[in-house]
């Protein structure tokens, strides 16, 4: 089984008109999908990145030089990432299909480079 | 903090509008002179942050814990920020300089350490919650708005509906409905209005306007002649508990509001019957009244005998008696409508609108044939607040058709038809017309 990072980007706009019962909907929806990766063992890990934390490093003329990330004022934030197992790129994109956060932001996908023991 | 696995905790039915209205009502009264719409700010940025972590770390073990812990949180850093600020430029200003805006957001920034330790204590306990719905309850209903403004943030701030539930249920555009909660809480916040004590004096002077805003809420949701859903069953249950909680406080516990909340338990028991599958109504000599939610008519009766109590005799006594004769009945035929025709009788005096006189009008007919019945239609149908009311041609369509006057039936059916104002209306006229025609 191959290991696929997900990360899902907040959608734009904003949630000021979207009511509690609305809420509520969006949240049932992904509850249910991520239980059900959970008990077909596909979900290794789940987890929300801090807002507005974080830094970007870089070494400039020797010294370092840490800013605040353009990730916290950029349009579409990475809120946090997912990890799941699949047998491919196809079978991890196949249990995106109807990830409910495709309903309001996009994900990106990416498989983990497992180093090969062997080599 | 992670305190569950992904997808592991369960999302309990109704968790988000139930908070919403709880912590709104908790941190309005107690994070002190916060006020609703800091409240209601904060409740949202604790919503937008669940929306954005549950999905990730599953939902907490216990999320109105979590969330109200946010909630409280944010207000105190809210509060933290506003004393920040206002130091920096007090330190900025010259001596003896004014600091802009001080009273009041002084007095903000000192709550903030009230809240601080207010997310501490945790969820309070439901009485304690009880007692603040209450007097944010109380709030919402200042007389100074105007009635629609009262039931319209009610709604959103005492029940937790969003603007656009709100602007279906009133047929008005979100912007507009908007519009109206961003002025009544302007003219709230100019009143320096905090959710009141409910003390005996507020209660005395406010219980009257709360009833009549419930009274609005219910019938709004219960008559609801407008809108694609014909019954809007949230808006009568918000209705019912709101009165519930009323009735809980000792100087909201009177024979008006037991009387109302009759009301609404009588007239809400039918409410699994009054539409059939399709969502078309169902009148009420039609249902099946082994469809009616016994718990509810129980309860409307216990409400009601103590509501009999004392002197009082209010519209709400006479509207629950009229809803307690059809709800002892055990069919249509058997139902005593003498008695419901003098109810009517002594509902007129007390409040005489039209369309009271055209229910009583329906009652005629029943106790005393189609003939009497068409009379006293006669009475009111000149009225010019029933004219292009559906029911009022519906009614004289049912009444000639049991005088045998088959062509005026259906002229009036065709015209109820055409006036109907939702699509379940129509719907069930038609299917009158069809019956009456053939």
């Amino acid at each position: 089984m191959r290991r696929f990072l997900v990360l899902p980007r907040d959608p734009e706009g904003s949630w000021d008109d979207v009511s509690p019962a609305e809420m509520q909907r969006i949240v049932e929806r992904y509850v249910a999908w991520t239980r059900r990766l959970a008990e077909e063992g596909r979900l290794e890990v789940g987890e929300k990145l801090r807002d507005g934390s974080g830094r970007v490093l870089r070494r400039r003329d020797g010294a370092l030089d840490a800013a605040d990330g353009p990730f916290v004022e950029a349009k579409e934030v990475v809120g946090g990432f997912w990890i799941l197992r699949a047998e491919g790129l196809e079978a991890a994109q196949a249990l995106l299909v109807d990830c409910p956060h495709l309903e309001i932001g996009s994900l990106e996908l990416r498989e983990i480079d497992e180093m090969d023991e062997a080599t | 903090v992670t305190e569950g696995a992904p997808g592991v905790g369960p999302l309990v039915e109704d968790l988000f509008r139930r908070s919403a209205r709880e912590i709104t009502a908790v941190l309005a009264r107690r994070a002190g002179g916060a006020g609703v719409e800091e409240a209601e700010e904060a409740v949202q940025e604790a919503f937008i942050r669940a929306l954005r972590s549950w999905p990730l770390q599953g939902v907490p073990r216990n999320p109105r814990g979590w969330l109200y812990r946010v909630a409280a949180r944010r207000l105190t850093d809210e509060g933290e920020k506003g004393r920040r600020r206002r130091a920096l430029l007090a330190r900025a200003q010259p001596r003896g300089g004014r600091c802009d805006g001080g009273g009041q957001q002084s007095s903000r920034g000192r709550n903030g350490r009230s809240g601080e330790l207010l997310w501490q204590e945790g969820l309070p306990d439901p009485a304690r919650i009880a007692d603040d719905e209450l007097a944010l309850l109380l709030l919402c209903c200042d007389p100074a708005l105007p009635r629609v403004s009262q039931v319209m943030l009610t709604l959103k701030v005492g029940c937790g509906f969003g603007v656009t539930e709100i602007a279906a249920a009133f047929l008005q555009r979100p912007t507009t409905v908007a519009q109206r909660l961003v002025r009544a809480k302007r003219l709230l916040r100019r009143r320096g209005a905090r959710p009141p004590e409910p003390t005996p004096a507020v209660l005395v002077a406010r219980a009257g306007v709360v009833r009549e805003a419930l009274y609005l809420l219910f019938t709004g949701g219960h008559a609801a002649a407008e809108g694609e859903r014909a019954v809007r069953g949230e808006l009568c249950g918000e209705a019912l508990r709101l009165a519930r909680l009323l009735l809980r406080h000792p100087r909201g516990d009177t024979p008006a509001t037991r009387a109302l909340a009759a009301l609404f338990c009588l007239h809400g028991a039918r409410l699994p019957a009054r539409l059939d599958p399709e969502g078309t109504p169902i009148p009420l000599e039609h249902q099946d009244r082994g469809l009616w939610d016994r718990a509810l008519l129980a309860e409307g009766f216990h409400h009601l005998q103590r509501s009999s109590e004392g002197d009082a005799l209010t519209r709400y006594h006479l509207e629950a008696a009229i809803a307690a004769v059809h709800a002892a009945a055990p069919s249509a035929e058997e139902t005593d409508w003498e008695e419901i025709v003098s109810l009517y009788d002594a509902l007129l005096d007390r409040c005489p609108a039209p369309v009271v006189g055209l229910n009583r009008a329906v009652a005629v007919g029943r106790a005393r044939g189609p003939e009497a019945g068409l009379n006293a239609v006669a009475a009111v149908a000149e009225e010019p607040s029933l004219a292009g009311y559906h029911l009022l041609p519906a009614t004289l369509g049912t009444l000639h058709a049991e005088a045998g006057r088959r062509g005026e039936a259906v002229a009036c059916f065709q015209a109820a038809v055409e006036q109907a104002p939702s699509e379940a209306d129509r719907r069930y006229l038609r299917s009158r017309l069809a019956h009456v025609a053939g």
